[in-house]
């Protein structure tokens, strides 16, 4: 369902769980949980796609600063993958565990 | 050439759907890329530039057919969709070297020496909010201050602009985005009274209107520094306001 660069798209929508963020405040929440600098272009560029996907929102702003949130579709999605990513995660530590 | 300019150029190669509805929060973005220090300008212009030809090739907003009448009928004529995606291509290579061209030029302008004009800028990444007045006043800057919801310290400076090493104008303004912590989720429908801040720090009164769960996000107040005592609000204190709103602050 989060198509594109997907490591991107799962950095921005698990920011946006916890709350709406503008630009700027994405990239510092991302890079504090997942050590990753997203730069300007990629952040709007992924940001773009989420969008044309329904998976964030724009909120109405005075400011050049944006926010966005998560659409309900988006938290769908987000928690989808997660749970995918969750049980390859069990599979891949049991399996290395008995090797 | 400065590096501002080098990317406002590069944010013109993306496709105009995207611009108009992108460009603007794009550019506050690289403006507080560029005022991090630990941000390199190369790395912010050639994203820009990757970001501007992915989006000429996989477009993410697509022109609306009123704006664009030419696209009409565009799925009935294969060779002309191909035409145009040639065009795209040589337009994107073209763009391609272009931008490296003015980066290249850029940087061998910004190494020649005796260009300098005006007052170096001093660092005030890292630095707390009381310390940037006198640092501003020796330097003769002026600072303009943008609170944001952050991680980071309360009240300690996050980003700059322009970046520190770089010289502006003596008396020239320098922006600075500077944590007000964490802001609680509001509540919906949530109603709080708002406290008198007035004769406080401006640090104090930020932090102040921050535990009252009113300061939201998104920046609080903009204000001169060297004369940072609130002289007045808006709303008013004991004013019931909406949690999450924003409180306008006047400086002496």
């Amino acid at each position: 369902l989060i198509k594109g660069s997907s490591d991107r798209s799962l950095y921005i929508l698990t920011s946006l769980a916890s709350g709406p963020k503008h630009g700027y405040a994405l990239m510092l929440d991302i890079e504090d949980f997942a050590g990753v600098r997203l730069g300007a272009g990629s952040l709007y560029g992924c940001l773009a796609k989420l969008e044309a996907q329904g998976l964030v929102e724009p909120l109405p702003s005075d400011d050049r600063r944006r926010p966005y949130r998560i659409t309900p579709t988006g938290k769908a999605a987000l928690k989808e993958q997660l749970e995918k990513s969750r049980r390859l995660a069990a599979v891949g530590l049991r399996r290395i565990a008995q090797a | 050439m400065s590096w501002d300019r080098i990317i406002k150029m590069i944010v013109r190669i993306y496709p105009a759907p995207w611009r108009s509805r992108y460009q603007d929060e794009l550019s506050a973005l690289i403006q507080d890329q560029l005022a991090d220090p630990d941000s390199s300008q190369w790395r912010i212009a050639i994203g820009c530039l990757w970001g501007a030809l992915s989006e000429r090739v996989n477009p993410s907003v697509r022109a609306v057919p009123e704006m664009a009448p030419a696209v009409i009928g565009q799925s009935r004529f294969g060779p002309l969709k191909s035409s145009i995606g040639r065009t795209s291509l040589v337009l994107g290579s073209t763009a391609v070297v272009l931008a490296l061209s003015l980066l290249v030029a850029a940087g061998f302008f910004a190494s020649q020496p005796g260009k300098s004009f005006g007052v170096g800028v001093p660092r005030f990444v890292g630095k707390g909010w009381p310390s940037t007045g006198p640092i501003a006043n020796d330097a003769g800057v002026i600072l303009h201050v943008h609170w944001i919801t952050s991680s980071r310290p309360v009240a300690s400076v996050i980003s700059q602009s322009p970046p520190a090493g770089s010289r502006i104008a003596l008396g020239g303004v320098v922006t600075l985005t500077i944590s007000n912590g964490s802001t609680p989720s509001p509540l919906p429908g949530a109603k709080v009274v708002v406290p008198d801040v007035i004769g406080l720090l401006l640090s104090q009164a930020v932090s102040t209107l921050h535990r009252a769960g009113i300061s939201d996000s998104f920046g609080t107040a903009t204000c001169n520094v060297g004369t940072n005592h609130v002289v007045a609000q808006y709303p008013v204190f004991g004013s019931s306001v909406p949690q999450g709103s924003r409180i306008s602050l006047s400086c002496s």
